[in-house]
Order: structure tokens, then C-alpha cells, then sequence
């Protein structure tokens, strides 16, 4: 289980923020503020390589002693930041990589709801 | 093959003096060419220059022989004899692989040429060759720098480094052979890592040696992740699959590390490094291969961290060997962070701070060594994995610093003194002490990283020097890389640093850097969290001025943990703002805190000079309370000239002024734009013969105003640009017999809707400073209390020039706050008023009919009132040239007309003055009047001109003249004939 799930947006500001209960959401909102330094620089170096940009999992951005910061980021510039406990073995890559996936379709999802304006804020139910 | 000395050796017997004239040669000369190494497994081939050392032959050592005979025909009698035992030995020993060197001299060559087949080589390879005849070489004098004794020369080099090889080969595979079976044990009680370890290491050694460093590394990394494992493993406890490091199973293609679920309690020998750790060494990358503890790894006395340490060495010495320093680089917070967490996992007790220690140390060592191998062209490969590196060490710091009481404002108890000397002694001896010595003289003064400990640790100056030091050297490495966001991260926890020290300028500095980035982005619980501290700095400071704007902009913060606080923050910034003493007014920006949702003019009617305008706006106030305002004020700019029309999605007031609908046509298409529009474009395809005369040209009819709070909806929409409409319109293609082809829905402007939007800026900008521009000319209101969310307000104020104007900033004024919102923050279209103002005009005019003279004739004047409102018995006055007079009908102002009545009986008179009746603005007021002209003498038929002349306070001029021309009812003429004498007069 991660730890904190962020959507953000293009402008990098956040559109969906998700803290585990009795978290410092301060501190995790700092990291996953930080970690969009790194998706940055992940994403200027795929422009300059003409190769396969097709690959939206940005793998582990960084990790402090206690988290390791997941990103994933979409063809429309949306970034997904995923907080995991260091110690959580169970989430290896691979999982962490169909997280994305799964998040990545319900964010499809929110963006169809017609009734949803982009850009705006989303809240879950 | 042991791992103490360099080189693998070769032992030689038979005749000691001729192989040591040889020996120096080929020890020189072996290792310059290299050699193809085949191996097994699939592995693939490598070039290894092979490096040996000689020794005579002994009992017990040794892979690979080489004897060496002197040609002889004694060979037959002695020599064969104690080579078949020496053979025999070999093989009593398991060796497989030796070679036998025959030295001729040309002499003997010469006689052997007459005798084929019988020379000492081939009775040698027929007698022991068998199959590996190769093993049989000879060589002519080495001494003799012929041809010939050259090439052979070389034959024996590539031969013996062949040879050597293959015994290479042989004795790696059955050592990897034993490697496996005893990794295989590996779940067995009493099989120990340890001596797992030194196994494995000696195979990276032998690696090592033939300077295949990447394989001696593999083989650490393998160590490393096997390790790493054991330690998940016994974390995870009971579980029986484990999950395979993606590092290991990078290997798994490389040794069979294939198999790996196994039921693993934590086995005996990880006990052992669950042992207190009682000396935090750093990492000491000047040594590569620390005899010291591979003996206490055989002796499994070890602590983790001394483990951890030594195989990162040793990883970090190959890695530097391959020249990969910024792989290093990489590793090592990883190697940091994970080991770290071993520690926490196998509860290894270590003194608090130690770690700190042990891992400031470490940082400033890699930092130091990678300092090293920089030149200029991999200075960004470096810095990207040193401003990590940085930060961390800055980070164990703190931690020390926090703990040995050298933050600011702590003191340090004598306890905590304690601490500091066993942090110290933990440390052990500074590795860098020699070098640092003989460094000092030579290059700048760099500390070595014990000695900047040791110094930061022993006072809090000196704690706060280094302290600071780190801090700078962290944000500026992150800042050339262009992680801003890590760098301000940092500068956060400087500012707070900065806080406890009561140095509140440098805290405000970082802080209002780092709010500017949560601002810009959007990152509301981030930035209330530093507007709070922000504004305890402020406060602290006595900065009124931004204190209140701090306070404000939290209070208006949409966090919703943050009520209670915004709330406060709102009545301190009020509580404050009463006593501010100075003259000076704080002007505030009203971003984020109020918005401004429209603007719109009450009244629809026209707005005439003179008169109040009332305009509406709508406010949304963020504040979590309602605020009594005492003025709210929109600056109004006069703009003589109409502003275009690209400007113009106004609130434009003009009188039957509607909004067009642009109908572009084409020859071939009819296009109906304005999308905003589409229930009101009564599209109506015409002919196009019709439209062809217009030759493409745009064409515009009015089509009644789609009704106003439609178009104010969508025009004040959200500043989204995703909701922005896209202008379509559809496209009738006709044949040419003007039938239609076909439909298409296009759009219009697809560059501007498609164009790249400019994605560096964030979402809100701060502005740097709001100037409250001039405020003479206003709209306002006053007391007016704005409630959280929506709030109606109406402003007001009288107009006195005529002309365009266009709303401007808008000021909230509350004691000496003014919250300003600039034109470019309000939403939705823009405030236009046009205040219209015409002067009255009067005219003096006939009716259908020509004007005679000399009977009365009606006359006309026409009063509009333009723009003005005419009040009653407003008089105008009519002078009549002479022979004119007039009379006002009595139809048509019936009470003037008798009392002009009274003056002259037949009411003519030259002069007359008329009381208007009251007349509204715009309309229009007709009086009739009675003309009558004296007939005059006049010899021809030319009309009689009069002139009227109207005076009135209305009048721009106060005086126009009329004239008025008269048409004579008949002209008499008189002829005089004369007859003779009679005269006759002919009146005609």
C-alpha cells in the first residue's frame, strides 16, 4: 500500500492529493513536491532523445531514509507522484508500475465525466 | 592463487640458470599482448593480458608447469627419464596443464636439418605430446637477435599465454564449481555468509587481476545483493517467496542465482551483524582491499557497518578503475540509505548520532574522491548525483547538531558534551591524515571530512559555519542541476535554521522563496504552511507592511485544516492594521483574496453627461469572515477615442447599437461564424448569384441582440483555457449547378486555438508591487461589508465628460489597507461606459409647401433635446429681419399664443420669444408658427429673402441665423407705351 498518491498538473500545480491517515502530510507533500524537480528533469532529457517516448513510468525519482518517490507521467504533461514506505518490500517496480496504469485509466475516466472541467480540482467520493 | 599476492604463479624445473636467463624476458613480455580467453557458459570471450610470476617448482603450490631442457643427445639417456616423474607428479597433484620448453642454439638446428623427424622437439612430443602436442615448444637462442630466434621467441609467448589461459580456465571453473555448491548450502544452519564471502571475493580478486574489473565488480555486486537479501528476507520474516531484487535477478543471468524461495528464518550467522556497532567509521576509499577486515570477516567478528564499508570499497575501487566515477556517484546514497535501513532492520544498536557520523563522513568522503576524478566535461554527470549527496550530509549534520545541542538557541549540556567525545572516539583515525599533510602544501585547503567534523562538533560557531557551509554548497549544486524545488526545500529548512538563530531577515529571505514557488504552482497546504511561518518572521521583524499581506493572503488560503488559523491570522492582520501609525497607506494586492466574478452597468438606458452611472460587480472574497470595507472604489479612465473593436466584447450602452453577427460568404460557401451565437445566427443560405456580386467580401446584418445574460455568461467565463469555445462554423460547398455538395462543420481559427500555450508560467504569479494608479475620477461606494463568497456590490458616480470610459483597477480601502485588484485580474469583459452627450439643436423650417409672401404663411421649429434634459419655459427667441413677422400658432402652443395675442392684434411681430414646453432627452419638440411677409416692391419674380435669427440658452453659438425665403404671390409690372402723344401705362 503506498503511502500518498498526488496528481498533478500540467502547470505542476496539484489536482488530486491522497495522504495515508496519520501521515505527516506536510512532510510527504514536500517530497512529492520535490520529486517534480526530478520528473522535470526526467522529461527534458526524453525530449533531446528522439527514441521511444512512449514509456510513461518514470521509475523510482528518488528516495529519503524513510520513502522512495514513485512518478509517472502522462503524454499531457499530468504527473502522478506515488510515496511508498522504504520498507514495504512488497511493492517492487513492477507493481508499482501497474499502480500507475490503473491510476492512469481512472484519471482517464474523471477526465471524460463531462461534467468535470480540466484543470480543475478532483475529488474523490 | 592466493588473494595476498599479485599474480598467479608458474613454476619451472630442469635447468635453473638457462630458465632464469629467460625468465626476466618473458615476465616483461608476457602481459604486453593480450590474449582471447575463451570460457565456458556461454560467457562471453574477453582479451586479458596475462601477468605471471615465476618460481621454482615445489611440492605443494601451483596450476601451471613449465620445464625447460637443454638440448642434448643426452637426452635420450637422463632427461626423458626425470620428465616422465616430474609428468607424474603433476599428475599426482591433479595439475593438468604444463608445458615443456626446448631451448636449441642454431648449431644444433643446422644438424638436426639433415635428420627430419629426429630432432629432441619431436621425440619430446612423441614421447609426452600425446594429443597436446602444443605443449611441446621450442626455442632457439633468445640471444641471438635473428630473425628466426624471434619469431620463435614469439611463438613461445603466445603459446605460454595460451596455455596459461586455458589453465586459467580450468582452475576458475572448478573454483566458481565450488563457489555454487556452496552458495547452494546457503539455507543450511551453519553455512555463514562470511566465509561465503571471502570465497566469492577471492574469484572477484582473480577478476580483478586480469583487469577485468567489471567482472570483479559483478561479482561484489552479487555479493552485495545476496546480502541485501538475507537481510529483507529476515525482515519479512515468515514469508516464502521472496521478492527478488530487480538487481538480482539481473544476475540470476549470470550464476545460477536461479532458485531463490526459501524458507529463511534469520540464519545464525546474520546474528552476528546484528551485534551493537561501536565504531562508525566513515568510508575510506583511498584503501582499496583492507586486509584488516577481511580477517575479521573470517573471524566473523565484523559489524555491519565495517561490512557495508568494505564492500563499498572495494565496489568503489573498481568502479574508479573503470573509470565510471559518476557510477559511484549514483550508488552512493543508495548504499547509504540501504544500509542504514539494514541497520534498522537487524536492530543492530549503534549510538545515537553514530549513524549521523558514519554517514556525514561517508557523503564528504565519496564528495571529496569525486572531486577528484572531475575535469569539465563531466562536471553535470557529478553535480546531479553530488547535490543529493550534499543535501544528505547536510542533513546527518543537523542531526548531529540537534543531538550535541549546537543549534542555535539549545545549549550544550555537559551530557551532551558526552556525547560528542564518544561520537569522536567512535569515528576511529582519520584516514586522510598523511595525505592531508602532504595535500595541505600543494593544492587549496580542503578539509578531509573527520576534521571537518570533528570541528563542526566542538563548538556551535563552528557547528553553524560548517552548517551554513553545507547549506550553500547544497542549494547552488541543486540549483545548477535546476532542481529548484530541492534547492528551496533546503533553503526552508535554513530558513527555519535561520529562525531558531533569530537571524529573521535570511529566514524571510528563503521563505518568501520558497512561497513563491508553492504560489505559482498551486500548492495551497505548502504555501499556508510558510505564509505561517512567514509571518511570524514578519511579525517578529515589525515588517507591518508585509506582515498584513501575509496574514491576509493565509486567511484567504482555501486549506481547509487551516480555518482556525486563517481566521486568527485575519484578526491579527486587522488588530494590527488599526495601529499602524505612519501616514503611509499598505497597498495590497487583491490576487487570491477577493476576485472580482463581473462587471456590469445597471441602468440599460443611455448614460448621459452629467449623470450617476451605476455599476454592479461581483466580488468573491476568499476571507474566511466578512469585512467591512470603508470605501471600494473602480478607477475610471477617460478614453476619448471608441476602443476597437477587438477590445469591445463590451457593456457597450448605445442605443440600438446590437451585436452583429458577422455573415462571411464566399462564392462557393456560405459561413456563418460566432459560435457563441448559434441560436441566433438565422442562417440563410443565399443565392450565389447574389453573393457573388459581393465578391467574398464580409457582408453584416443585424440580427435582433441575443439576450444580454447569455453573453455575459459566457463571456465571463472561467480563465480555463480549456473551456474556451471553439469559434465553428459550417461550410455549405455547392456543384456548380448550384446544388449543394456537401456540409462540413469547421473551425475557424484553428492556429489560435491550437497554438502552444506558453506552459512556463504557473498558474498565479505573485506581483512584486501594486501601485494604486490615480483614483480622481471613480466609481465608488462606501461601508460596504463583503461576506465570504459571493457579494453584489453597486457603485456609483456622476459622469461629466462625455466620451468612452473604460474601468480600471478597483480598491478596496479599509483603515490604511488598499486592496487593489489591476484591470488585468478582473474577469469576465471589461467595463465600458459611453457617456453620450448632444447638445440641443433647433430648426426653423416650411412645410412641404413654398413659402409666400404677404399672407401668412406655417412655419416649423423643431427642438431636440440631444442629450439634455430641456426644462419647461425655456424660452427662445425668434429676431425677424425687417418686413417679417411671426406669430406662434395657436394650434400648436395654444397658452403662448395669446398672450402674444395680447401685444399685437394680429399677433405678428418681428420679435417673439417662446417658452418651450419641457422636453426629454432624445426627443423632440415642434412648434408651428405663422410666418407673414411684407409685400415689397420687386420688379422681377426673385424670391424675398428673410432672416431669422433664433437665440436661445440652449444654442451652442447663442445665435443662428435662419434664412427664409419668400416666393412673391404675383409681380406687378408697369410698361409706359407712348402713341404719339399719349402715354400709356400697361400694368401687368
Amino acid at each position: 500500500m503506498a503511502v500518498s498518491l498526488t496528481i498533478i498538473g500540467k502547470e505542476n500545480s496539484p489536482l488530486y492529493i491522497w495522504m495515508d491517515e496519520g501521515r505527516d502530510s506536510l512532510q510527504l507533500q514536500y517530497l512529492a513536491h520535490t520529486g517534480l524537480d526530478v520528473i522535470q528533469e526526467k522529461i527534458s532529457v526524453g525530449q533531446k532523445l528522439p527514441g521511444d517516448s512512449r514509456e510513461l513510468y518514470l521509475g523510482l525519482l528518488y528516495a529519503s531514509e524513510e520513502y522512495k518517490i514513485y512518478g509517472y507521467t502522462t503524454n499531457s504533461k499530468i504527473k502522478f507522484i506515488v510515496i511508498t514506505d522504504v520498507t514495504n518490500a512488497a511493492l517492487r517496480d513492477n507493481e508499482i508500475r501497474m499502480m500507475f496504469r490503473h491510476l492512469h485509466s481512472i484519471y482517464s475516466t474523471v477526465v471524460c465525466n463531462p461534467f468535470y472541467v480540466p484543470g480543475e480540482k478532483i475529488s474523490s467520493q | 592463487m592466493s588473494k595476498h599476492l599479485k599474480h598467479p604463479y608458474v613454476t619451472y624445473s630442469g635447468d635453473h640458470n638457462l630458465f632464469s636467463s629467460l625468465q626476466s624476458g618473458l615476465t616483461s613480455a608476457l602481459p604486453q599482448e593480450s590474449v582471447e580467453w575463451r570460457r565456458s557458459f556461454g560467457r562471453p570471450t574477453r582479451c586479458v593480458h596475462v601477468d605471471v610470476d615465476f618460481v621454482p617448482y615445489s611440492e605443494d603450490l601451483l596450476t601451471n608447469i613449465n620445464t625447460i631442457y637443454q638440448d642434448v643427445e643426452t637426452y635420450k639417456a637422463n632427461v626423458r627419464e626425470s620428465l616422465q616423474t616430474w609428468l607424474h607428479q603433476l599428475k599426482q597433484h591433479g595439475r593438468s596443464d604444463w608445458m615443456v620448453i626446448l631451448v636449441e642454439t642454431p648449431d644444433t638446428k643446422k644438424t638436426n636439418k639433415l635428420l627430419p623427424r629426429t630432432t629432441v622437439l619431436d621425440k619430446l612430443k612423441s614421447d609426452f605430446g600425446g594429443k597436446q602436442t602444443e605443449r611441446c615448444v621450442s626455442l632457439i637462442d633468445p640471444t641471438k637477435a635473428d630473425s628466426r630466434s624471434i619469431e620463435s621467441w614469439q611463438l613461445l609467448l603466445s603459446k605460454m599465454r595460451h596455455l596459461i589461459m586455458v589453465a586459467y580456465n580450468r582452475a576458475l571453473n572448478k573454483f566458481e564449481e565450488a563457489m555454487r555448491s556452496e552458495r547452494e548450502r546457503r539455507t543450511e544452519r551453519n553455512w555463514s555468509f562470511c566465509k561465503y564471502f571471502l570465497l566469492q571475493e577471492e574469484l572477484a580478486q582473480v577478476f580483478k587481476m586480469l583487469s577485468l574489473y567489471d567482472e570483479s565488480l559483478v561479482q561484489y555486486d552479487e555479493l552485495d545483493a545476496l546480502f541485501t537479501q538475507f537481510v529483507l528476507n529476515s525482515a519479512a520474516g515468515g514469508m516464502n517467496v521472496f521478492p527478488l531484487d530487480i538487481k538480482i535477478s539481473f544476475f540470476i543471468k549470470f550464476s545460477s542465482f536461479s532458485t531463490y524461495n526459501v524458507k529463511l528464518d534469520s540464519p545464525q550467522w546474520l546474528t552476528n551483524f546484528s551485534r551493537p556497532c561501536e565504531s562508525w567509521e566513515g568510508l575510506s576509499l583511498a584503501k582499496s582491499c583492507d586486509v584488516k577486515m577481511q580477517e575479521k570477516i573470517l573471524s566473523k567478528s565484523i559489524s555491519l557497518l565495517e561490512f557495508r564499508n568494505y564492500l563499498f570499497q572495494c565496489q568503489a575501487s573498481l568502479l574508479i578503475q573503470q573509470n565510471k566515477p559518476w557510477e559511484l556517484a549514483s550508488r552512493s546514497l543508495t548504499f547509504l540509505q540501504n544500509t542504514i535501513s539494514e541497520l534498522r532492520i537487524l536492530e543492530a544498536t549503534i549510538m545515537n548520532g553514530g549513524i549521523a557520523c558514519w554517514g556525514f563522513l561517508s557523503c564528504l568522503e565519496v564528495i571529496q574522491l569525486l572531486a577528484k576524478y572531475k575535469d569539465p566535461s563531466t562536471t553535470d554527470s557529478h553535480a546531479l548525483h553530488t547535490a543529493p549527496l550534499w543535501a544528505y550530509a547536510r542533513d546527518k549534520l543537523k542531526e548531529l547538531g540537534n543531538l550535541c545541542g549546537l543549534m542555535p538557541g539549545s545549549k550544550t549540556s555537559s551530557e551532551q558534551l558526552h556525547v560528542v567525545i564518544s561520537l569522536v572516539c567512535g569515528m576511529g583515525e582519520d584516514p586522510h591524515t598523511d595525505e592531508h599533510s602532504q595535500v595541505n602544501n600543494t593544492e587549496n585547503v580542503q578539509m578531509s571530512p573527520m576534521s571537518r567534523i570533528k570541528e563542526a562538533l566542538s563548538s556551535q560557531e563552528s557547528f553553524k559555519k560548517h552548517f551554513l557551509d553545507l547549506s550553500e554548497v547544497a542549494i547552488s549544486t541543486y540549483k545548477h542541476i535546476g532542481r529548484i524545488r530541492s534547492a528551496r526545500l533546503i533553503g526552508r529548512d535554513l530558513a527555519l535554521f535561520y529562525l531558531k538563530e533569530g537571524s529573521l531577515h535570511q529566514a524571510a529571505n528563503f521563505l518568501s522563496d520558497q512561497l513563491k514557488t508553492f504560489v505559482e504552482e498551486g500548492w495551497h497546504l505548502l504555501s499556508a504552511h510558510t505564509q505561517t511561518e512567514l509571518a511570524k518572521c514578519y511579525l517578529e521583524t515589525g515588517d507591518k507592511e508585509r506582515y498584513i499581506k501575509t496574514c491576509v493572503q493565509l486567511a484567504a488560503c482555501p486549506v481547509d485544516s487551516y480555518k482556525e488559523i486563517r481566521v486568527e491570522m485575519l484578526n491579527n492582520m486587522l488588530e494590527v492594521s488599526k495601529n499602524i501609525e505612519d501616514e503611509k497607506t499598505y497597498s495590497i494586492c487583491t490576487d487570491r483574496i477577493f476576485e472580482i466574478g463581473w462587471l456590469k452597468i445597471a441602468s440599460t438606458d443611455p448614460i448621459i453627461m452629467g449623470s450617476d452611472v451605476v455599476v454592479q460587480l461581483e466580488i468573491h472574497s476568499n476571507l474566511p469572515v466578512s469585512i467591512t470595507f470603508d470605501k471600494l472604489q473602480m478607477q475610471l479612465k477617460q478614453n476619448e477615442e471608441k476602443p476597437k473593436k477587438a477590445e469591445k466584447p463590451s457593456l457597450l450602452v448605445h442605443k440600438g447599437k446590437s451585436s452583429d453577427i458577422e455573415r462571411k460568404s464566399s462564392s462557393v460557401s456560405v459561413a456563418s461564424s460566432h459560435s457563441s451565437n448559434r441560436k441566433h445566427s438565422t442562417l440563410s443560405v443565399r443565392s450565389s448569384s447574389e453573393i457573388g456580386g459581393e465578391s467574398g467580401h464580409q457582408k453584416y446584418s443585424k440580427v435582433s441582440s441575443p439576450s444580454k445574460q447569455e453573453r455575459d455568461e459566457e463571456e465571463c467565463g472561467p480563465k480555463n483555457p480549456y473551456l474556451k469555445r471553439l469559434n465553428m462554423s459550417f461550410h455549405l460547398d455547392y456543384k456548380q449547378d448550384k446544388s449543394l455538395s456537401s456540409v462540413s462543420v469547421n473551425c475557424l481559427n484553428p492556429h489560435k486555438v491550437l497554438r502552444r500555450e506558453d506552459s512556463l508560467g504557473g498558474l498565479d504569479n505573485i506581483e512584486k508591487g501594486i501601485v494604486k494608479e490615480d483614483f480622481s475620477f471613480s466609481l465608488a461606494t462606501e461601508l460596504i461589508e463583503v461576506k465570504p463568497g459571493k457579494n453584489v456590490i453597486e457603485l456609483k458616480t456622476q459622469v461629466t465628460k462625455k466620451g468612452f470610459l473604460v474601468g480600471g483597477q478597483i480598491v478596496l480601502t479599509k483603515d490604511k489597507m488598499e486592496f487593489i485588484c489591476n484591470k488585468s485580474s478582473i474577469r469576465g469583459k471589461p467595463l465600458l461606459v459611453e457617456v453620450i452627450s448632444e447638445n440641443p439643436q433647433i430648426f426653423l423650417g416650411r412645410k412641404e409647401r413654398e413659402l409666400l409672401a404677404g399672407i401668412p404663411q406655417p412655419l416649423i421649429l423643431t427642438i431636440n433635446s440631444g442629450s439634455s434634459h430641456i426644462a419647461k419655459d425655456t424660452k427662445v427667441n425668434l429676431k425677424c429681419s425687417r418686413g417679417l413677422t411671426l406669430k406662434l400658432d395657436a394650434e400648436g402652443s395654444l397658452d403662448e399664443g395669446k398672450e402674444n395675442e395680447r401685444n399685437t392684434p394680429l399677433g405678428f411681430e418681428r420679435d417673439i420669444e417662446i417658452s418651450l414646453p419641457e422636453i426629454k432627452p432624445f426627443s423632440q419638440s415642434i412648434l408651428q408658427l405663422q410666418a407673414l411677409t411684407e409685400l415689397i416692391p420687386q420688379k422681377d419674380a426673385s424670391t424675398i429673402e428673410h432672416n431669422v435669427c433664433i437665440t436661445s440658452e440652449l444654442l451652442e453659438e447663442k445665435r443662428l441665423d435662419v434664412d427664409i425665403h419668400f416666393i412673391p404671390p404675383f409681380v406687378a409690372s408697369h410698361k409706359i407705351h407712348t402713341a404719339n402723344l399719349r402715354k400709356y401705362i400697361q400694368v401687368n
